[in-house]
């Protein structure tokens, strides 16, 4: 099946200014693009495609969209088809109505989302390019994100009333979308309830996630770094320039990412993420985490869960 | 003034995004520091004293009542023991 990787994601910001010095100068993205109604476009060095963030001026924070990438054209056709036949309508928005990008599909995912796909999107290669690549650039700034990773959902959750988007949206990603689950939190009696799903579409632990939480929003956007060396440094530039860190560096168990969670000035929980932890693969196992070790999986150390992590997000 | 945690109120991101440090300033007077989100904060309820405890100063002595709150029953029944 067609979908390749997260293209990029389209955010809400309420200071411009405040939020490409944060995005530029802590998580060390470059602006590669404005556009006249005052979007800004960036991306990370590791990345060959024009821009993986779209920061759009407004008087609330959250995401307006996120797009993955597909391989050929010829797959958003394929998935225009499935979509609908899963009873989802879909709209072909033209080229260029985003800059830079081919046609894409556009539709609403079970959880409420805006979703997009797209197969391409102009190529201005990576910061080291593609003939004998040194094995990173000279003008790294801040954490130096090499990709945006993946995002997490907050997906309506409310199992008196049968309400369970996580479940739902993770059945149209398998089904439809060709991603496969990797993880998973189930809770309440016999397990019935999936509080958490993490799903790929790559060799990465996942490519997306969705968490219960009482209204649909952004938990947060992830950037990849290598190393857990790599994440200490990120904290040290985050204390540098007075960022609010949400949670200091650790382990996820789920995925068994190294982490740092922090808000950009609007509010968007950000994440780096170091660590591949294994190779996802189809075949393997399905990873779950029980309702006793839930707090465990989401932070390996303390296994203590603040309730902030499902209640503050945008 | 949420940093501070006076008078119980929750911190999330602290930047005027999440809405969960939402006030209503009963006296006394505040200076806005920053933008509050739309999604969270009406213009009709910032005029009537409503505001994000995380983007406002105080200028004077005040007297405010919570209204945000980390919703406590989901996170406690569904995550199990260990989430406090
Ligand atoms: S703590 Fe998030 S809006 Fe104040
Ligand atoms: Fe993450």
């Amino acid at each position: 099946m067609g979908v390749m990787r997260i293209g990029h994601v389209n955010i809400r910001v309420m200071d411009m200014e405040a939020a490409l010095k944060h995005y530029q100068n802590v998580v060390g993205m470059k602006t590669t693009h404005k556009d006249a109604k005052g979007n800004v476009y960036l991306k990370c060095w590791d990345e060959w495609d024009k821009y993986s963030l779209v920061l759009t001026p407004s008087e609330q924070a959250g995401m307006n969209h996120v797009a993955y990438k597909v391989e050929k054209e010829a797959d958003l056709d394929m998935l225009k088809q499935r979509i609908e036949a899963y009873g989802i309508k879909t709209e072909m928005l033209e080229a260029e109505s985003l800059p830079f990008v081919g046609r894409m599909l556009q539709f609403v995912l079970p959880s409420g989302h805006d979703m997009r796909l797209y197969a391409k999107k102009e190529c201005v290669g990576t910061d080291v390019g593609s003939t004998n690549p040194d094995p990173w650039p000279d003008d790294l700034r801040g954490a130096g994100a090499h990709w945006l990773d993946h995002v997490l959902l907050m997906c309506e959750m409310n199992p008196e009333k049968g309400i369970n988007k996580v479940a739902d949206n993770t059945r149209f990603f398998i089904e439809v979308l060709g991603f496969f689950q990797t993880e998973q939190i189930l809770v309440g009696p016999g397990g019935a309830i999936q509080l958490a799903s993490f799903l790929s579409c790559s060799s990465k632990p996942h490519d997306i996630a969705f968490v219960g939480g009482d209204r649909p929003g952004m938990h947060h956007l992830s950037f990849f770094l290598d190393s857990w060396h790599d994440i200490l440094k990120a904290g040290d530039i985050m204390a540098k320039n007075r960022t609010r860190i949400d949670v200091a560096p650790t382990r996820h168990g789920v995925t068994r990412g190294e982490t740092i969670y922090f808000f950009d000035p609007s509010g968007n929980r950000n994440e780096t993420f170091a660590g591949l932890g294994y190779q996802a693969q189809r075949d393997k196992p399905i990873i779950t985490w029980t309702e006793e070790q839930a707090a465990r999986g989401i932070f390996y150390h303390t296994g203590v869960l603040d309730e902030s992590f499902t209640t503050v997000y945008t | 003034m949420a940093r501070i945690g006076k008078k119980g109120i929750p911190a999330g991101c602290l930047n005027g995004g999440c809405g969960v440090c939402k006030v209503v300033i009963r006296c006394g007077t505040v200076r806005k520091a920053g933008a509050m989100s739309r999604a969270h904060i009406s213009e009709e309820e910032e005029t009537q004293g409503i505001v994000l405890a995380c983007r406002v100063m105080p200028v004077s002595a005040i007297d405010l009542d919570v209204i945000g709150k980390m919703k406590k029953a989901v996170t406690r029944t569904l995550w199990g023991g260990n989430a406090v």
